[in-house]
C-alpha cells in the first residue's frame, strides 16, 4: 500500500503576511478572509528575507491583543480592557509567533505527520522546502487522512443503547 | 341598396329584388315623410326669410343627393329650423350691405357650406362630431327655438316691422312696438294650425297635423276671402304674396356669384359656411347616430359629410339652400317603415309631385299659418326635460348648455355654434385631463381592496392605481397628487399603470420628477402593469433606465400579477432596509463593552455522548469533514446521559490517542496500511477517557472580556457556552472573538487590511 506524503494533502495555496504585520493588520486580514471564504485557520509569516518565520491563527490574534491583561477585581470599567486592545494593535505578529511550531518537508508520511498533529493544538504543520513554504498541512486534513485508513467498513456508524 | 356591381346583370338583379322587397316600404314611408314635410319645408323657408317654394327645392334636391351619397338608411335632408335660424342670421344685413340679392347670396352661401362639409367628409374628419357634446347641441336648438318663436311672433299677429331686428331682444322690442297693429285674423289662423298641430297627433298618431291645419286655416282663409286686398289692413298674407309657386321643377340656377365669388362677400360669409357646416354636420350626425342606434346600422360619418357636403354643392344650383339632416322627418321615415335610402329619395319624389300637382293651392297657404305651425315646433325645440335633467348633472354640463343656450339669444348665431362647440371641447379637455388615482390594499385573504386615493392605512408600501388619460393636460399637477399618499412611514411607492391611456412625453417628464423627488427622500418607485406601448414610451424618455428595470413589472393577461411581483419586491426592499437599519442600530451597541458571548457564538456545533468509543467519534467526525474545506479544527463536545456538557474532545487530542503506539522515529517507513492497523488498536478506547473536562463556566451572557481570558487561561482556541442548565447553546471560537473585538474598537475590516506596499 502507498504511503500518503504531505505533499499529497498539503494546502498550496494559503494566505501569508509579512513579520512586520501588525496584530491590527492580521485581525482585518482573517476577518476579511472569512467573510470572503478564504481558510483562515492559520497564515503563514514570511520574514523580510522571504524565509518561513512561523504560523499565526486567529487563537493567537486574539490572545496577543489580550496579552497579560488581567481583571481587576474591583473595578467594572471596560476602559482599561479597550485601552489594553488598543494598545496591542501595533504588536507586530513576530512578536507572538509560536516558537514550538513543528515543520516537514513535502515527502514526510502521514504517519509522521499523524504523530506530530497529536503533540499539541496546531492548526497546521507547513511543508518547507529550502526553507520556504510549500503549503500547509491542516490538521484537518491529516484527521479525514487518518481515519480513511483506518476505519474499515466494519467501523462505520454509532452503536446505539447503554454500555 | 348597396353600391352597384361592376356585372350589369347583378346590378340588375339586386334592382329587381329591390323593387320587390323594399321599395314598396320605401315608397309608402317616402309620401308619410312628404306629407309632413311639404309645410315643414314652406315654413323653414321663411324662418330663413326666403321664399317658402325654396324650402320645396330643397327637400327634393339636397335631399335626393344627401340619401344617394350618404350613408344613413334614414335620414332625411332637408331644411331644418336651427340652420335656417342661422342663414337668417348669417343673410338678412347682406343685400343692403353689399347690393346682390338675398336669394344669391344665399345660393353662394350655401355652396360655400357644402364644399366645407365635403372637404371635412374628404379629410375623413367624421369621427369629430363625437367630440361635440348633447349638451350643446340641446342648448342650440332650444336657442334657436326662443329665436324661431319670437322672429315668427310677427308673423302670427300680421304684423310689419320697420326695421329687420339685428337680435334676440331687438325683435323682441319691435314686435312688442307694434303689438296695437295686431291682425286678429292671422292670429285667428295661426291658432288653428297650432291646435291642429297639437291635437291631432293625440286624436290619432297618423294625422299630418301641419297638413290638416294649414289646410283647414288655408281653406277659411281663401273661401271667406281674407286674401284679398279689400280686407284692407285686416288682409292676411299668402304665400304668393311672398313669391309664387310655379308648378314647374325648372329650378336650375347657376349662382351667379359663384364664378367669380365676390372677395369680400366670401369672407364674410366664410365664417357663416363654417358654423353652418359644422352645425349641419352635428345635427345630421347625431339625428343619423340616434336613429342607427335604433336600426343597428353601422354609419360611415366620413361618408356621410361627403353627402351632405354634396347635397349643399348640388342643391346650390337648384335653387335649394343650406340643409341638413332633420330630425322629425327622419324619425317619420323610420317609424313609418322605411328600410333604404331610397325612402328620402321617395319623399324628395312625392314632395316634387306636390309642386306639380298643388302648387296652385299652395299658393294660397296663409303666412300666419305658417307662423303658427312654427312656433309649435319652435315650442318642441325646447327639450325642457333634457333641460332639466343637464341642469341637475352638474356644474360643467350646466355650463355648456346655458352657455350655448344663452350665446344663441346675445351673439349672432353662427358665433354661438362656436361657442358651443369651444364650451364643448374645454369640456372634454376638463374631463379627459384627469387621470384618476385610487390606492390598493391588500387584503388577507388574496385581493385587493380599492380605496379612495390617500385614504389608505399607513404603510411602508404605498400601491396607487391610475386610471384614464395621462397626456400633457392630465399630467400636469399629478406628482403634486401622487406626493400626497406619502408619509412618514412610506418606503417603497408602487404604480399600477394598466389602466392608463393617452400617455405622452410630458407625463414622462413629470413622472421622472417623481421619481427623484421619492429618491431624494429615501422613497423608491416601483412600476408595475406597464403594457407594450407605455414601454416604449417609457424606454424612449430613458424612464426605464432611472427606475431600474428590477423596479419594473410587465403587465401579461393574468389580472394583477405584475402587482404580486410588484409587492413582492417592494417589501424585500422594506426588508432589506429593516436589516440595514438594525445592523446600524445594533453596531454601536458592540463597539461598547457589552459585546457578549450571545452575540459573537456560533450554533453550528459537533456533540456527542461522552459513552462512546475513539472509533465512533473517528467515524463520526470523519464524515462531517467529508462536507467541509480545509480549515479550522472543531472540537466535539461530549454530554452526559441527561444533555449537560460533560467535556470537550480536541480534533489533536483525538490524533494523540489514534497514534499512541506510532513511534516517530519509525514513523517514516510507516506505510498507510501500517499507520491504520496502529491506530485500530486504539478504538475500543472511551472518548471520555481522552477529554477534558476542565472547561470554563459561559453563559450566554459572559462579556469579550472574560471569553478572553477563559480562552487564554484553559488555553482553549473553542469555547463552549451552555445556558443555565449546562446544556449547550453555543460555542465561540477564535475568529468570533476577533470580531468581537472589531466591534468593540469600532474597527472596519476592510479599512484595516494592510496597505499595498506591504507584503
Amino acid at each position: 500500500m502507498p504511503t500518503t506524503r504531505a505533499k499529497d494533502i498539503m494546502t498550496k495555496r494559503f494566505l501569508r503576511i509579512s513579520t512586520a504585520h501588525t496584530l491590527r493588520e492580521t485581525m482585518g486580514i482573517i476577518l476579511h478572509g472569512e467573510e470572503r471564504g478564504y481558510n483562515t485557520a492559520a497564515i503563514a509569516i514570511i520574514s523580510q528575507e522571504g524565509d518561513f518565520a512561523g504560523v499565526i491563527t486567529p487563537n493567537q490574534v486574539a490572545l496577543g491583543l489580550l496579552g497579560d491583561y488581567e481583571v481587576n477585581d474591583s473595578s467594572t470599567d471596560s476602559g482599561d480592557f479597550h485601552r489594553n486592545l488598543e494598545s496591542r494593535l501595533p504588536i507586530t505578529v513576530d512578536a507572538i509567533l509560536r516558537q514550538d511550531q513543528p515543520t516537514v518537508d513535502p515527502e514526510t508520511s502521514l504517519a509522521t505527520l499523524a504523530k506530530l498533529a497529536g503533540e499539541s493544538d496546531y492548526e497546521c504543520i507547513p511543508a518547507l522546502s529550502e526553507g520556504r513554504v510549500e503549503g500547509l498541512v491542516f490538521i484537518t486534513d491529516i484527521f479525514k487522512e487518518v481515519a480513511a485508513i483506518a476505519l474499515s467498513p466494519e467501523d462505520q456508524g454509532i452503536e446505539l443503547g447503554d454500555r | 341598396m348597396s353600391t352597384p356591381p361592376n356585372d350589369i346583370q347583378a346590378y340588375l338583379q339586386k334592382l329587381l329584388a329591390y323593387v320587390k322587397e323594399d321599395a314598396r316600404a320605401d315608397a309608402i314611408s317616402g309620401l308619410t315623410v312628404a306629407v309632413m314635410g311639404v309645410p315643414q319645408a314652406m315654413a323653414y323657408a321663411l324662418i330663413a326669410g326666403l321664399p317658402p317654394v325654396w324650402g320645396l327645392y330643397t327637400a327634393i334636391v339636397t335631399c335626393t343627393v344627401s340619401a344617394v351619397l350618404g350613408s344613413s338608411h334614414h335620414l332625411v335632408t332637408g331644411p331644418t329650423n336651427a340652420i335656417c335660424m342661422v342663414i337668417l342670421s348669417l343673410t338678412a344685413h347682406l343685400p343692403e350691405k353689399y347690393g346682390y340679392g338675398l336669394l344669391e347670396i344665399t345660393l353662394l352661401l350655401t355652396f360655400l357650406t357644402g364644399f366645407i362639409q365635403f372637404v371635412f367628409g374628404i379629410l375623413r374628419l367624421g369621427g369629430i362630431i363625437r367630440y361635440v357634446s348633447h349638451s350643446v347641441v340641446v342648448g342650440f336648438t332650444a336657442g334657436a327655438g326662443i329665436l324661431i318663436a319670437a322672429n315668427q311672433v310677427k308673423n302670427l299677429l300680421g304684423l310689419q316691422l320697420d326695421e329687420r331686428p339685428e337680435h334676440f331682444f331687438h325683435v323682441i322690442s319691435l314686435t312688442a312696438q307694434k303689438l296695437p297693429d295686431a291682425n286678429f285674423l292671422a292670429l285667428a289662423l295661426g291658432m288653428i294650425t297650432a291646435v291642429c298641430v297639437i291635437f291631432s297627433p293625440i286624436l290619432n298618431r297618423r294625422l299630418p297635423g301641419a297638413l290638416i291645419g294649414i289646410f283647414i286655416s288655408g281653406s277659411l282663409a281663401y273661401f271667406l276671402g281674407w286674401h284679398l286686398p279689400e280686407m284692407g289692413a285686416s288682409k292676411i298674407e299668402i304665400v304668393k304674396d311672398i313669391e309664387p309657386i310655379s308648378a314647374s321643377l325648372d329650378i336650375f340656377h347657376f349662382p351667379q356669384l359663384l364664378v367669380p365669388p365676390p372677395f369680400e362677400l366670401t369672407r364674410e360669409l366664410g365664417v357663416g359656411a363654417a358654423a353652418l357646416a359644422i352645425l349641419g354636420l352635428i345635427e345630421a350626425g347625431s339625428i343619423a347616430r340616434a336613429i342607427s342606434a335604433q336600426s343597428g346600422q353601422r354609419l360611415d360619418f366620413n361618408r356621410e359629410f361627403v353627402g351632405q357636403g354634396m347635397g349643399n354643392i348640388v342643391g346650390s344650383f337648384f335653387s335649394s339652400f343650406a340643409g341638413s339632416g332633420s330630425f322629425t322627418r327622419t324619425a317619420v321615415c323610420y317609424k313609418s317603415g322605411g328600410r333604404t335610402r331610397m325612402a328620402a329619395i321617395f319623399s324628395a319624389f312625392w314632395t316634387a309631385l306636390t309642386i306639380l300637382l298643388f302648387a296652385p293651392i299652395a299658393n294660397y297657404i296663409p303666412e300666419a299659418s305658417l307662423a303658427g305651425l312654427l312656433i309649435v315646433i319652435a315650442y318642441t325645440m325646447v327639450d325642457k326635460r333634457r333641460l332639466l335633467v343637464t341642469w341637475r348633472s352638474g356644474n360643467q354640463s350646466r355650463l355648456v348648455l346655458f352657455g350655448t343656450l344663452v350665446s344663441t339669444l346675445i351673439l349672432p348665431l353662427e358665433y354661438a355654434v362656436f361657442v358651443g362647440v369651444f364650451l364643448s371641447i374645454v369640456l372634454l379637455l376638463r374631463v379627459t385631463g384627469q387621470t384618476d388615482l385610487t390606492q390598493l390594499v391588500p387584503r388577507q385573504d388574496s385581493g385587493y381592496d380599492e380605496l379612495p386615493f390617500n385614504q389608505a392605512p399607513e404603510s411602508e408600501v404605498v400601491t396607487v392605481n391610475m386610471e384614464g388619460d395621462l397626456y400633457f393636460a392630465a399630467a400636469e399637477d399629478l406628482d403634486y397628487e401622487l406626493l400626497e399618499c406619502l408619509t412618514p412611514k412610506t418606503r417603497v411607492v408602487i404604480l399600477r399603470m394598466k389602466r392608463l391611456r393617452a400617455v405622452g412625453s410630458t407625463a414622462m417628464a413629470i413622472l421622472e420628477r417623481f421619481d427623484t423627488i421619492l429618491k431624494s427622500r429615501g422613497v423608491q418607485l416601483v412600476v408595475c402593469g406597464i403594457e407594450d406601448g407605455l414601454k416604449r414610451i417609457m424606454t424612449g424618455s430613458g424612464l426605464r433606465k432611472q427606475i431600474g428595470e428590477q423596479n419594473l413589472f410587465y403587465a401579461d393577461n393574468k389580472l394583477f400579477q405584475s402587482m404580486e411581483l410588484a409587492l413582492a419586491r417592494a417589501w424585500s426592499i422594506v426588508e432589506m432596509e429593516r436589516k440595514r437599519d438594525q445592523a446600524t442600530r445594533s453596531a454601536p451597541e458592540a463597539r461598547d463593552n457589552s459585546a457578549t458571548a450571545s452575540k459573537i457564538m456560533s450554533k453550528r456545533i459537533l456533540r456527542f455522548g461522552n459513552q462512546h468509543q475513539i472509533r465512533e467519534a473517528t467515524w463520526l467526525i470523519s464524515e462531517m469533514m467529508k462536507h467541509q474545506k480545509s480549515g479550522a479544527t472543531q472540537p466535539l463536545f461530549l454530554q452526559g446521559s441527561d444533555g449537560t456538557l460533560d467535556s470537550e474532545l480536541a480534533l489533536w487530542s483525538l490524533l494523540k490517542s489514534l497514534c499512541q503506539d506510532v513511534d516517530l522515529d519509525k514513523a517514516e517507513r510507516m506505510t498507510d496500511e501500517d499507520l491504520g492497523n496502529c491506530m485500530r488498536g486504539a478504538f475500543p478506547a472511551r472518548i471520555a477517557q481522552i477529554a477534558r473536562s476542565d472547561l470554563p463556566e459561559i453563559r450566554p451572557e459572559t462579556n469579550l472580556q472574560h471569553l478572553l481570558l477563559h480562552s487564554r487561561d484553559y488555553a482553549l482556541a473553542s469555547l463552549p457556552v451552555c445556558d443555565d442548565s449546562n446544556r449547550l447553546a453555543g460555542m465561540v471560537n477564535a475568529t468570533g472573538l476577533l470580531r468581537g473585538i472589531s466591534e468593540a474598537l469600532n474597527l472596519d475590516p476592510e479599512e484595516e487590511l494592510p496597505q499595498p506596499n506591504s507584503e
